[in-house]
């Protein structure tokens, strides 16, 4: 699948201006971006180059307005459309799109930002269109396309890391919206559980990966109980080096671990 | 395809190598098998406990109720070894440990795998919202979706596993199977334990048997998608696999097709093959029919799959 098959709009212009902020970045920069590592010193070797970023390219700024803009930075990969779910009608259409680098894939919905540079504009059936300070992207489902993603340095909570492990930014995790999610106990596969209700957008636990139904079954090794959500707030805030968490999601058993994540920033 | 194994005198190593009877193909000896996979893979629940037993799973099961395809290659290959990559919860389209991310690992090991097996699907089924409308398969990935994500796991085993190697994708088990299975196991799993741990809903909260095989009619179409890419892979006709890795399936075709029993994808499972545990994933004799069927139908079998399911 070839990079860059764009179709229609100002996307030569998107990947030139990609091409000029990547050049244009610091080999200082990159080594304080890339020197990130977890607290048992792990660093994929693909992690992305950061770039700086400007003001115009930022189309929704973290708390809605931008204070420094060295807290933004730029992140660029080639990620790939593989399909367009038009639904039921009674839920919005959505875009399935995976960042080749990690090949974590996700549903991107009308209107919703990709990272705080990019927004979903349009889903049609056919093609999704991205809007960008640059210009409109279109891709159509295959298609295979670098793009360039601003984020606030506190934007990721819990990076991916493949096999139920992430990697925990402490200090994003306590400036996240600090409500816990409703719930109920139950009782299953022989033990307490917390049956998650929901979960509120921009929370703490939602940026953590936990979704409205998943059952909290224990936070490392001890079975979860009514204080159980306020230890997991504790433990992603606090600094300690990791969490690890049980949760059945679809019934199926997830034991995560969160490792805290330090950088040189 | 069909795979006779054939064992002729190795060239070196005192291994053995195999043909396939219809191209006279020679593959790689399976001195290393990765998988690709997710609970069923993991052999969740198969012992009726809670959890991961990776020890029970069909493919990398060490238990000899269940003689997985890792054991049988043990038994005849020396120096066999393992390095499975299957998630509980993966699904083959969506998520962080999606087929493309496992193949992504699978290609990162050291020592590259001849034998890549793969069984996802069903999470990708589960995971999607109830449909309101007439038609209950109107939330789960469209085939376009399915074959793009199939093919940026195949595109990247193609391309990173030694010549010769032989990836086999089993087709999706369909979940309105495995809901019937379960209901016929006891009432606590269709008013106990799917509602309270959300097994999927998709098809355990769908009071409609015509709207569950609407469902099960998609993954059906997933399974197409599969064998298609498979022969296209397999042949190069799509000109993605040049260096000549070799894939197999074991769908030929579906239930409606006449093709009952021939693959895990047509495969009735009763209650007698699933756990107590979730009524939903293979206990210990559903793990071994699946891995007698893998094997059957893989490069080392001989096609005769009828007495896997005895």
């Amino acid at each position: 699948m070839s990079i860059g098959e764009l179709r229609i709009g100002w996307s030569a212009v998107l990947l030139a201006g990609c091409m000029s902020a990547l050049t244009g970045c610091s080999v200082e920069e990159r080594a304080q971006t890339s020197s990130q590592t977890n607290a048992v010193g792990e660093r994929t070797a693909d992690d992305p180059i950061a770039s700086p970023v400007t003001p115009e390219e930022i189309l929704e700024p973290r708390d809605g307005r931008i204070d420094d803009v060295s807290q933004y930075v730029a992140t660029e990969s080639p990620h790939r459309l593989f399909g367009i779910e038009l639904g039921d009608g009674t839920s919005p259409p959505a875009a399935i799109i995976a960042d080749t680098r990690t090949w974590s894939t996700r549903a991107y919905h009308e209107g919703e930002l990709v990272g705080r540079g990019m927004r979903v504009a349009r889903i049609g059936e056919q093609a999704v269109t991205f809007e960008t300070a640059q210009g409109d992207v279109v891709l159509t489902p295959g298609d295979t396309v670098k793009l360039r993603i601003v984020r606030h340095k506190l934007d990721v909570v819990a990076r991916p890391l493949g096999k139920n492990r992430f990697a925990l930014d402490t200090e994003a995790a306590r400036a996240a919206r600090d409500v816990l999610p409703s719930y109920e106990r139950v009782e299953l596969f022989g033990g307490p559980m917390l049956k998650l209700g929901e979960v509120p957008v921009g929370s703490l636990f939602a940026e953590a990966d936990f979704r409205e139904g998943d059952l909290v079954a224990s936070v490392d090794g001890a079975p979860a109980n009514e204080d159980t959500l306020a230890e997991i707030r504790r433990a992603l805030t606090d600094g300690r080096p990791s969490v690890n968490i049980r949760i059945y999601r679809g019934g199926i058993p997830l034991d995560r671990t969160y490792t805290a994540y330090t950088t040189t920033r | 395809m069909r795979l006779v194994r054939r064992a002729i005198p190795a060239i070196a190593m005192g291994s053995f190598l195999f043909v396939n009877s219809a191209t006279a193909t020679v593959w790689a000896p399976p001195s290393k098998q990765a998988n690709a996979g997710d609970s069923i893979s993991q052999g969740f629940g198969a012992n009726g406990w809670p959890g991961d037993h990776p020890d029970l799973s069909w493919v990398q099961g060490t238990d000899a109720r269940v003689n997985s395809l890792a054991s049988r290659h043990a038994a005849t290959q020396p120096g066999f070894t393992q390095e499975p990559e299957s998630v509980s919860g993966a699904e083959l389209v969506g998520g962080n440990d999606n087929f493309a991310a496992q193949a992504a690992r699978i290609c990162a090991q050291d020592k590259k795998p001849t034998r890549v097996r793969v069984l996802l699907g069903g999470n990708d089924v589960c995971n999607r919202p109830r449909s309101n409308s007439a038609d209950a398969a109107a939330n789960l990935y469209s085939v376009t979706t399915w074959r793009n994500a199939l093919r940026a796991g195949m595109d990247q085993l193609a391309a990173c596993l030694p010549p010769k190697s032989v990836v086999q994708i089993l087709s999706v088990p369909r979940v309105d199977g495995l809901y019937q299975a379960g209901h016929d196991k006891s009432l606590w799993c269709h008013w106990g334990v799917w509602p309270l741990a959300g097994v999927c809903r998709v098809v355990t909260a769908e009071s409609d048997p015509a709207r569950r095989a609407q469902i099960g009619a998609r993954i059906d179409q997933y399974n197409d998608v599969i064998a298609e890419e498979v022969h296209a892979y397999a042949t190069n006709a799509n000109g993605r696999n040049p260096r000549g890795v070799g894939f197999v399936t074991d769908w030929v075709g579906s239930i409606a097709e006449g093709y009952e029993n021939t693959s895990v994808g047509t495969y009735r499972f009763g209650a007698e093959d699933i756990n107590g545990v979730d009524c939903f994933h293979p206990n210990i004799d559903g793990q071994r029919k699946i891995a007698c069927l893998a094997w059957a139908k893989g490069p080392e079998g001989n096609g005769a799959y009828a007495s896997c399911f005895d």
